[in-house]
């Protein structure tokens, strides 16, 4: 509930009475709806010509606060603004169904003053749907925006984990192909070594077919010597390590390409 | 009906209220006034309340507005979402904000949207936010309620628990 200054202070500024004919256009224009109630707060009339208060039939004679239960819990301020010791009472943005039971939103004021010879509570309520429907739409593009920020942030921080633990596997794997590779050379060097012993004739002599099997052999560990190379080599470029040789090369003379991209190396 | 925004309030009073559940997510601003009766057993005696539920916008910019919603509050749920850690951090300062005006106002924490979480969808398990909640809810000398608007777990109870504070 929010007291504030209620018309009484507008008419004052008007200068004093308002004509009915003036009352009558606002209210024509702006979908007002009122119940009036009595001291006991049992409720003496409704007016709402345009249904914004939903079924009424049933509120005259009734309970204020069966009525109206949004009023539940300001029993004594509606008491002091039926005393006239508070100007009144006033709660925006209230969301309730019409008799269409379509979502409205309306400002209630709550005043008190004559009705008839007596005095009386007067609960107004404008309809302010369209300011309550702009404001929703408003409240609403900014709050998913904030949890599609939350949810941006939540990724990126998943994506932060999911790099560390990607660099993570990278380097294990860098150095398991830095091992292999390193390990493959050594039995590929005695491979290579004992077939220059055969080739050689230094372990006895061979015939053509067996020369022409040994050739196929030291041709295929050459081959492998190349892929390591290559392996470690990456390893290298993985780590930053790599060392560029700059050299001078003739490409007019054999060599390049004679063995595809291998010899390139 | 107190929380940041998002959390389900508007949800777990349509669930209490008309057992329905819509997934769209709908900002509540300004506030929404909701009736249910409900009987409640204290001691030996059964209690027909009638609450009177005032959803209220969990945005910031109704802050202000707030304050003077809770005049007249008997009690409050105080509404997390088990899946935004930050909405539980806030519950503080609605607390603190409810006792300031009125000091003996019940409360009870919901921890909602257990559906989205492990183990906490209606088998009553309890995550690493639950007990940050019951944490906060011993602290404050209230129940905690792990729910779930979307399946209606526990929906009840939280509303309940709050009814038989209220009549003690």
């Amino acid at each position: 509930m929010l007291s504030g200054s209620l018309a009484s202070d507008w008419f004052d500024e008007a200068g004093g009475a308002v004509e009915p004919v003036v009352v009558a256009t606002l209210l024509a224009r702006r979908r007002v709806a009122w119940v009036t109630a009595d001291e006991s707060l049992r409720v003496i009339s409704v007016v709402d010509a345009t249904g914004l208060l939903g079924p009424t039939s049933d509120w005259p004679g009734g309970a204020l606060l069966e009525a109206l239960p949004e009023l539940v819990g300001s029993e004594a301020d509606l008491d002091a603004v039926f005393a006239g010791r508070c100007d009144g009472l006033q709660v925006d943005l209230l969301e309730r169904a019409n008799s269409a039971g379509q979502p409205v939103y309306v400002r209630l004021s709550v005043a008190a003053g004559k009705s008839g010879a007596d005095r009386a509570l007067f609960c107004i309520f404008e309809d302010v749907t369209d300011l309550g429907i702009s404001q929703q739409r408003l409240t609403q593009s900014r709050n998913e925006l904030l949890l599609a920020q939350r949810s941006l942030a939540d990724t990126v921080l998943d994506l932060q984990a999911s790099n560390t633990e990607l660099r993570r596997l990278t380097d294990m794997k860098s150095v398991f192909v830095s091992v292999a590779a390193h390990e493959l050379r050594t039995p590929l060097a005695v491979i290579s070594s004992y077939a220059d012993l055969l080739a050689q004739g230094l372990v006895g002599d061979l015939n053509e077919r067996q020369l022409q099997s040994l050739a196929v052999i030291r041709d295929g560990a050459d081959r492998l010597m190349h892929i390591t190379a290559n392996l470690l080599d990456m390893t290298r470029i993985e780590a930053g390590r790599l060392e560029m040789v700059l050299q001078v090369l003739d490409l007019g003379v054999g060599g390049v390409g004679s063995r595809g991209t291998a010899t390139a190396f | 009906m107190l929380g940041d925004f998002a959390v389900g309030k508007t949800s777990l009073v349509r669930r209490f209220v008309y057992n329905l559940f819509d997934d769209r997510y709908m900002s509540t601003v300004g506030v929404k006034v909701s009736r249910k009766p409900l009987a409640v057993v204290s001691g030996e005696r059964v209690v027909d309340l009638t609450m009177i539920l005032w959803d209220l916008a969990g945005s910031e910019e109704f802050s202000q507005m707030r304050g003077a919603y809770l005049r007249g509050a008997a009690g409050a749920l105080l509404v997390y979402d088990l899946t935004r850690r930050d909405t539980l951090a806030s519950l503080h300062s609605y607390a603190s904000q409810l006792r300031q005006i009125s000091a003996d106002a019940a409360l009870v924490i919901v921890a909602n949207k257990s559906d989205l979480v492990a183990n906490g969808d209606n088998g009553g398990g309890i995550d690493a936010s639950a007990l940050d909640g019951l944490a906060l809810a011993n602290g404050l000398g209230a129940p905690l309620v792990v729910a779930s608007a979307l399946t209606g777990y526990n929906v009840e109870d939280a509303f309940r628990q709050l009814g038989q504070r209220l009549v003690r």
